[in-house]
């Protein structure tokens, strides 16, 4: 049985077994919250769909963990050191610049313009090489550790990301003197790929929504991390907006939204004062109470939401993550299913050991 | 034309770059790594390609339209695995490609230098 349709969520239905007139059992099924995207894409080609999509998942693997672990941290009642904190955020704006960066490469890669795409190749390497220097591991970074890190940071690595950060900007101000008045980008992508209001729903977010004035932010509406900081909401709260809604306008806003994010970054490395010890640690003794807890963060494709139920003992009894695509909710559905066991396996099998998973 | 490609100094390398693997091998292919030195170049055209990586997470949809045209060709090409997910599902656990892979380069992703000579593995044999 259909209930309604809402677009951020989907179709919620109520699955019901009935025998004659008596119902046996009730079930009811969430959607997820989604973007619209994937609709707006689902008629068109790899090409045409290309406009579309500003942020990728692969790129983003630390919202969905930091997710995890502020709901937990959220349930249990502690919060974890600001240092900790700015320290999460910054990793969250560096993923959201790979991926905005992917898409720009992506575009310019589309019109063959080559000039742009090794500028967007020698920036996606920068933030790749700062990556595995920090952390380790080339794509993937976590600081997810319940109330820790699980790698030494360091104050000379804070300041290597905002020096290398300064570098990235110098690159992007190189593109957008580039971008001015050029012929050969606007007259493919300008009037292309308009996202009519009709297709612009409630859950829409991120900078194509921005423009058109309809989408929402997490980061500004539920603020968490660092973002609750008033000169970081500051720096966001300043977006780019623009009436023509078309894919060149876009790519402008994308390029504001990097800087955005790199003038988050060099705020919070500029702090003197931001070190982090792996030795503050929480007690094992933290019992989180009985209910419900649940958590909301920006992603790529939309908001994430996860839930977790607590019994009386302490214990996790069901775990919900509502993620903001079809596809990848298929996938969470199947990896729940599965014991810890079986996870371990799948990591073996493919030789993926990263800190991520070992913090699972 | 066959003896003229085989001549061919340049070997063709075709992929599609999908989900994690596809940063590192499109960076493998710009100016830092400069796989042409090693004689290999990247080609848009299955048809023309001595080489085809299979890389990273692919839908089923993909890999069906992969295999397909695989095997629609006359002169087919050697296939080179990368990734966890080619190998063996990965940890997405998604549907494994039936195509014959003569190179496996496991990791996820894979360092360049391990592609690289994971490619220059696969011209040799």
């Amino acid at each position: 049985m259909e209930l309604f349709i809402n677009y951020p969520s989907g179709n919620t239905s109520l699955n019901i077994t009935k025998r004659g007139k008596k119902i046996f059992s009730v079930k009811v099924e969430d959607g997820y919250n989604k973007r619209n995207i994937i609709e707006i894409c689902r008629q068109k080609g790899p090409l045409k769909s290309i406009p579309f999509i500003e942020r990728l998942d692969p790129y983003n693997s630390m919202h969905y963990a930091t997710c995890f672990c502020l709901m937990v941290e959220k349930a249990a009642g502690v919060s974890c050191d600001q240092n900790l904190q700015f320290i999460r955020t910054v990793f969250l704006e560096m993923e959201r610049i790979f991926s905005h960066v992917v898409y720009l490469d992506r575009m310019f890669r589309a019109s063959d313009n080559s000039v742009f795409y090794n500028i967007t190749s020698s920036v996606k390497e920068m933030i790749i090489d700062l990556k595995e220097e920090i952390t380790g591991h080339r794509l993937y970074s976590s600081a997810q550790a319940f109330g820790c890190l699980n790698f030494n940071f360091s104050q000379g690595n804070l300041k290597q990301i905002g020096k290398s950060n300064n570098d990235i900007k110098i690159k992007l101000n190189e593109m957008e003197d580039l971008l001015n008045n050029n012929e050969a980008i606007e007259s493919v992508y300008s009037g292309v790929a308009i996202i009519k209001d009709v297709d612009s729903c409630p859950g829409f977010s991120g900078p194509f929504s921005w423009m058109n004035g309809k989408g929402n932010d997490a980061r500004l509406g539920d603020p968490y991390l660092a973002y609750s900081d008033n000169n970081i909401l500051d720096i966001i709260k300043n977006k780019y907006t623009s009436d023509y809604n078309c894919a060149f306008s876009r790519i402008k806003a994308i390029i504001q939204d990097i800087k955005a994010s790199i003038d988050v970054i060099t705020h919070i490395t500029g702090k003197d004062e931001l070190t982090y010890q792996i030795s503050n640690r929480f007690t094992d003794d933290i019992k989180a109470p009985h209910g419900t807890h649940g958590q909301n963060i920006e992603t790529p494709r939309g908001f994430l939401q996860m839930q977790m139920d607590i019994d009386k003992n302490g214990n996790i009894e069901a775990l919900d993550i509502i993620s903001p695509s079809d596809k990848n909710q298929k996938i969470v559905n199947s990896a729940l299913r599965g014991g810890l066991q079986d996870h371990v396996c799948m990591a073996w099998e493919s030789l993926y050991i990263s800190m991520m998973e070992i913090d699972k | 034309m066959q003896l003229l490609r085989k001549n061919d100094l340049l070997r063709h390398v075709y992929f599609i770059e999908s989900s994690c693997c596809g940063p590192e091998l499109l960076n493998l292919f710009s100016s830092r790594y400069d796989p042409e030195r090693l004689g290999f170049v990247r080609t848009m055209d299955m048809k023309k390609a001595d080489i085809l990586i299979i890389s990273g997470y692919s839908s089923e949809k993909t890999l069906d339209k992969l295999e397909k045209e695989y095997h629609e060709l006359d002169n087919k090409p050697k296939i080179v695995a990368v990734g966890g997910c080619a190998i063996n599902k990965g940890p997405l656990g998604i549907k494994k490609t039936k195509l014959p892979a003569i190179v496996f380069i496991p990791g996820c992703p894979p360092r360049p230098e391990s592609i690289i000579d994971g490619i220059t593995r696969g011209i040799k044999s």
